[in-house]
């Protein structure tokens, strides 16, 4: 079930009802079950899997507690973090890797049948496997205790506001959540539902309306012109933003409305001044994640600069593929490894110092075009149309400026949108557990929300998933 | 234990000691009116404003008189906008009893009510003809209309179906638009349909905002660039241009289109869903006591075999409703009645619309022959 689905809407009355009933265990088991039926709702045997990966990282949890000597719970830990690894690589990259096998092996030229597997890709895979092995590899750690219950455990990876598109949320803050939360609190309700309908204003109505025209340039990269391509990949960036953005907001508000703080996934990401502030405002979990998880063990940047190359880029090699198992990711990875690698690099020479006094709109606007080569990376299906884009963007040709009348319109709207944008980092950037409607009188509030409902209903565009669900 | 962090995961053994076992029944009581005062209440007010004030009679008036016109908006909004003009239509108080034209595009496209009504009124029958045409309505939909057909002021519903209409395929476009969701259920439509589309056609029936959201949204954008203008005609196409071109264009569409699905499966001696909406909109008329007319719509003979119809047997389905018609006791005009108009091609814009030519010719014909039969009925 989609957010944007209708049956979603009764899923949630119910569940809402059944979180300001019940009590105690029961309200976890409510949770806990609920979540499944929804996540059964995408294709129903994918539960085992969920399931399968809550049971696995759970007694995993529980063997690492109890192994003595730190090679037992080596090897536990590698056994509980290969088990989840294998699930998720057999469902998202096997296919992918036999295919590559053969091709390589069919331009040697060696011809083997090997039978390439297809599975569906279940929903959300990524994000509840990173969740459940951030508990095994803390344990591990020591940072933390296992949890004794199964059944909370079980709720925290399933939880299903999070469940298939994030935020990423880790054990240590979900989990000591569950005995003190309080759902349907008038403060938290209110700052949720706030946040519930900024991200289906996000998603519904920017990112579903820029949806068909970043598809229609896509779709027929050699037919358009080097302006017309940019202004693509500019829209592209506005909608994966509002799209991913808009699921996390939504995410966010409904775990609030529950009790539950989930993390912010997003801070204004397009107005970083560097590669590196971004992914400290870009998805902000997996960034995270990524930098507590695979790049710091592996050494971090505190080791010989050869070393911390191959850090960089095996992190962001991984980045890359854990968005899906296509070559054009695994340079978009590679790609966001290599400017923050030079960026780092610069900041240490002179350049790097003069960099840091140019006007603050020129460094976001420079971090915000290498953003959009990325994202012309990211959003082409395949290598070929990643070429046919990055020369429309870069090569002068004759028809560069084609068709710009046709896209002042839309862009100047983009741009009322980005100054909106700016403008909302000023006045919201350290408010986001304040609600904005909580001092307002009721009436008013019922105003506001029941005009921002309709404005979403009537504005939205022609309803399309939530980009994140394939990764 | 030093090593554990401030925020440990450390459930106490009893689970009797958690705080959440200590919500009584005024906490529960206190989450449900905080769930009721902050949700449910938004969503009541925006049922309000939906259905009472966007969808109040004098604003349903406004929106059906600056409806926009086919070109350039999508088949959704088209079908969203024609919906509209129905139920705009059902509320309005017309002076003589109405006589009520429905079937698909091509009712929308080849009846002339203006046309019809001069003759009428020329010919002393003091009706109001009404065009109802809906695009590709299929007969499972008929029930769903109940409201806007079976009004005080209707005398006769005269259904003009082609032969596609009796199928087992729910319009992909128009599913959650044209809704009723006891008629649904009812006649177990919902057996051919994704459970979205049934909840979609839930919320499209129970908010006005979200069945006509498309009108909506195009009629702000045209009051945005200040361009909104009364509907100019009633039409899919604008009368007056050359049919030739259009007409060969239009042919090109992929054969697993959903209407060569609907042409299939209405060629069946099985009970399918719009068989079965059929009987069921006969029965409901019959209670109503308004009298029902059959006719076939004027199909051209050069798309008799077209991608969609090939294959496909007209004569059983004709035949087919011929005898639900006679066993109701129901009047029917033939297709035979209509050969002459089928047979000359220059009548149609496409394979299945008729042009300017074809609608005067085809509504003087209903004009002159629809009077006495409803009388006998």
């Amino acid at each position: 079930v989609s957010f944007l689905e209708p049956v979603f809407f009764c899923f949630l009355s119910f569940f809402f009802l059944g979180a300001a009933m019940l009590r105690g265990k029961s309200r976890i088991w409510f949770y806990t079950l609920m979540s499944y039926v929804f996540y059964s709702a995408a294709y129903p045997p994918y539960v085992v899997l969920l399931a399968l990966i809550s049971v696995i990282n759970f007694y995993s949890g529980h063997a690492l507690d109890k192994a003595r000597g730190s090679a037992t719970r080596r090897l536990v830990v590698v056994l509980g973090v290969a088990g989840s690894l294998l699930l998720l690589g057999y469902f998202k990259y096997a296919g992918w890797l036999v295919q590559s096998i053969v091709s390589i092996l069919f331009m040697l030229p060696i011809d083997v049948k090997i039978p390439i597997p297809r599975p569906a890709l279940p929903v959300g895979i990524s994000f509840f496997t990173f969740q459940a092995l951030s508990y095994t590899i803390d344990i591990y750690r020591k940072q933390i205790e296992p949890n004794r219950s199964l059944l909370e455990f079980t709720c925290f990876v399933a939880f299903f506001p999070q469940l298939v598109a994030g935020p990423i949320v880790r054990s240590r803050e979900f989990l000591p959540q569950i005995p003190d939360h309080q759902p349907l609190l008038r403060a938290d309700t209110v700052r949720g539902l706030e946040l519930v309908l900024i991200g289906y204003f996000k998603k519904c109505v920017i990112a579903d309306n820029l949806a068909p025209l970043v598809d229609r340039i896509f779709w027929q990269v050699n037919g358009v012109c080097g302006l017309v391509m940019w202004f693509g990949v500019f829209c592209f960036a506005v909608q994966i933003f509002c799209d991913f953005g808009g699921y996390s907001d939504i995410a966010r508000g409904l775990g609030r409305i529950l009790g539950f703080k989930i993390p912010v996934n997003f801070r204004w990401p397009y107005l970083s001044e560097s590669i590196q502030e971004f992914w400290r405002r870009w998805h902000i979990t997996l960034s995270f994640w990524i930098r507590d998880y695979i790049y710091i063990p592996l050494g971090g940047s505190r080791v010989a600069f050869s070393r911390y190359l191959f850090n960089m880029m095996i992190t962001w090699l991984l980045c890359g593929l854990w968005h899906g198992a296509n070559i054009t990711f695994i340079l978009w990875g590679l790609y966001h490894g290599f400017l923050l690698t030079a960026g780092r690099l610069i900041t240490r020479t002179r350049m790097g110092r003069i960099w840091d006094l140019a006007p603050r709109l020129i460094r976001i606007s420079w971090t915000f075009l290498l953003v959009l080569i990325g994202w012309a990376l990211f959003r082409s299906p395949d290598l070929l149309t990643a070429r046919t884009v990055l020369s429309k963007m870069f090569l002068p040709t004759a028809g560069f400026f084609c068709h710009w009348e046709q896209i002042v319109v839309p862009l100047t709207l983009l741009s009322l949108a980005g100054f909106v944008h700016m403008l909302s980092s000023h006045l919201a950037w350290d408010v986001d557990h304040k609600s904005l409607m909580i001092g307002a009188p009721w009436a008013t509030r019922l105003l506001l929300i029941g005009a921002a409902i309709i404005l979403i209903i009537v504005f939205a565009g022609q309803q399309e998933n939530f980009i994140y669900f394939a990764f | 234990m030093a090593f554990y962090k401030r925020n440990d995961v450390r459930p106490p053994k009893k689970s009797s000691q958690r705080p959440w076992d200590r919500d009584g029944f005024e906490i529960r009581f206190r989450r449900l009116s905080i769930l009721i005062a902050e949700i449910m209440a938004p969503l009541f007010f925006v049922s309000f404003v939906s259905n009472f004030v966007v969808g109040s009679p004098w604003m349903l008036e406004k929106l059906d008189r600056y409806r926009p016109g086919r070109p350039g908006i999508s088949t959704t909004t088209n079908v969203e906008k024609q919906m509209l003009h129905i139920e705009a239509d059902a509320r309005l108080n017309h002076a003589t009893p109405k006589v009520i034209f429905i079937g698909t595009s091509s009712v929308v496209n080849g009846i002339d009510v203006n046309l019809i009504k001069a003759m009428w009124h020329e010919n002393g029958f003091a009706r109001t003809p009404v065009n109802y045409g809906l695009t590709g309505l299929m007969a499972y939909e008929l029930p769903f209309l109940k409201k806007h057909l079976m009004t005080p002021e209707v005398e006769a519903i005269v259904f003009l179906y082609n032969t596609f209409c009796f199928s087992d395929v729910i319009h992909p476009q128009a599913a959650s638009i044209r809704f009723n969701t006891y008629e649904f259920i009812r006649n177990s439509v919902w057996r051919k349909a994704s459970p979205d589309q049934f909840f979609k056609g839930i919320w499209s029936e129970v908010l006005f905002v979200v069945r006509y959201r498309g009108v909506l949204k195009e009629l702000l954008y045209r009051l945005s660039k200040g361009r909104l203008e009364e509907l100019a005609y009633a039409y899919d196409f604008e009368p007056g241009r050359p049919a030739r071109g259009l007409r060969e264009r239009r042919m090109e569409k992929p054969a697993n289109h959903w209407l060569r699905n609907a042409y299939v499966t209405s060629d069946t001696d099985r009970d399918t869903i719009s068989y079965r909406g059929f009987r069921r909109f006969l029965d409901l008329s019959e209670a109503a006591r308004k009298n029902v007319v059959i006719a076939a719509m004027p199909v051209p003979d050069f798309a008799r075999t077209n991608r969609f119809r090939v294959g496909v047997n007209h004569d059983r389905i004709d035949a087919r409703i011929e005898k639900i018609a006679q066993s109701r006791g129901l009047l029917m005009i033939e297709r035979k009645l209509v050969r002459a108009i089928e047979r000359d091609d220059n009548l149609f814009w496409d394979r299945i619309h008729l042009h300017d030519g074809g609608r005067t010719l085809f509504s003087m014909w209903l004009a002159m022959t629809l009077p006495e039969l409803i009388r006998r009925n």
